[in-house]
């Protein structure tokens, strides 16, 4: 009995629903299909139509087509703003339009991913679950500054700063690097004097040593680095990741004495951990950032802060006892 | 005379979080503000434990949105609705349960 099975299948999604929004007062949609691209399509749509309450199992539906033919295919898992245009420039414009289109042609166009999407629209899963995350493969640190930042000094604080937190981030992962880069730009949003620049350095043995990636960074910061331009945001970006403890020993490489190293490591990032973030830091970062992000415009850290938590005021039950009684004479 | 040897039976160390959180996903702390109230078991600076997914009932200390701001009181069930005591039905706006404390922590 097919039926009773997807009947249960929305009944358990209004129930994902009621929780979450119970729990945590975030209103989330559920969407059920046979493929995660359809599944996304359903959660969209459970959100656009307020009849549906919240939650669609794709395969209840009659008439699944005219739902299809009402999504716009930018809608779509995976296609974006660029494929979007691409799209609507040979016709396609509707999520049924793509899901009838010609295999060869898609996959002509759009490679074996956008093959693999209309196959998903099919009802044919091409990409599978996941229940356990993908092994990290690159680990990124970037943020804009709080002003167009000109002076190399300025670039090499951030640089080392972001290097700082990725290095962190790498230690708690217990991943090594083998190749680092440091990426500088300007704004995107300015016609003119527009600069980019990417530096990369291949690491011998791989590491996760703050001061070692700092050291190089500094040098990629440097090669990166043309004056006269008004630059926005550095990125810093490990990859090649291997797991602690899975690295090949290097031939060529000076030894180094790794256990000194990775204990004065532990020792920064506990009492970081333990102090504040940064409590102990290395001199390269600067001592009082000019070009560190905006922060006044942060949300408050409710859930995360202890002196940011929000506040309740204590009811006052001081209201004299004659409205009380009188009240509940009313009731 | 001889010192006893805790180290057999000390298993593990006793947590708070444990013994204050039943369910981490629906707990949220809140402090609370404002003066000091004569016969309130609630005072400015105490941290309160909310956890959204129990249900309030008659005599439940809560955090309910009243008017636009978050307040920590007493409701009691009157009429199937659970209310402030000495609320008065349709002139005081609406109240809306937020979240049912469970515990109070208090510096001393």
């Amino acid at each position: 009995m097919p039926w009773s099975i997807a009947a249960d299948l929305t009944d358990y999604g209004h129930k994902i629903r009621t929780t979450v929004k119970q729990w945590t007062g975030i209103p989330v949609s559920v969407g059920i299909a046979k493929t995660k691209t359809l599944a996304k399509l359903a959660a969209h749509a459970a959100k656009r139509y307020p009849s549906l309450n919240g939650v669609l199992d794709f395969g209840t539906l009659a008439d699944p087509d005219t739902v299809l033919a009402s999504l716009d295919v930018g809608e779509v898992w995976g296609i974006g703003r660029n494929l979007k245009a691409k799209l609507n420039g040979m016709g396609i414009k509707t999520v049924l339009q793509l899901q009838q289109a010609d295999e060869r042609l898609i996959k002509k166009k759009f490679g074996v991913l956008g093959l693999r999407t209309v196959l998903e629209l099919r009802g044919t899963p091409c990409f599978p679950m996941e229940p356990v995350a993908a092994p990290v493969t690159m680990r990124i640190v970037s943020r804009s500054f709080g002003h167009l930042v000109t002076e190399l000094s300025d670039i090499k604080e951030a640089v080392a700063t972001y290097t700082t937190r990725c290095a962190e981030k790498l230690r708690v992962d217990g991943l090594l690097a083998s190749h680092f880069t440091v990426t500088i730009r300007t704004s995107y949003y300015r016609p003119e004097n527009q600069y980019a620049a990417a530096r990369s350095v291949q690491l011998d043995p791989p590491t996760h040593d703050t001061a070692v990636l700092i050291h190089e960074a500094m040098k990629l910061a440097e090669a990166a680095f043309t004056p006269g331009y008004e630059y926005l945001k550095a990125k810093v970006i490990a990859t090649e990741l291997t797991p602690v403890g899975e690295v090949q020993g290097s031939l060529f490489a000076a030894p180094v004495d790794t256990e000194k190293r990775e204990k004065l490591m532990q020792t920064m990032d506990s009492l970081n951990r333990k102090l504040c973030p940064d409590a102990v830091k290395f001199g390269a970062l600067g001592l009082k950032p000019t070009w560190a992000m905006r922060s006044d415009y942060f949300s408050q850290r409710y859930t995360t802060h202890w002196g940011e938590l929000p506040t309740v005021k204590a009811w006052q039950t001081t209201r004299d006892q004659s409205t009380r009684l009188s009240c509940e004479t009313v009731l | 005379m001889s010192f006893p040897v805790p180290g057999d039976a000390i298993e593990q160390s006793l947590d708070l979080n444990h013994h204050l959180i039943h369910n981490p996903a629906a707990t949220f702390f809140m402090r609370v503000e404002g003066d000091m109230v004569v016969g309130q078991d609630v005072h400015p600076g105490d941290l309160l434990v909310v956890d959204r997914s129990q249900a309030a009932q008659d005599g439940s200390l809560v955090v309910a949105a009243i008017a636009g701001t978050l307040q920590v009181l007493h409701v009691e069930q009157h009429h199937g609705r659970l209310l402030p005591p000495g609320w008065q039905l349709g002139t005081e706006g609406d109240i809306n349960i937020w979240g049912v404390v469970t515990n109070l922590i208090r510096k001393v």
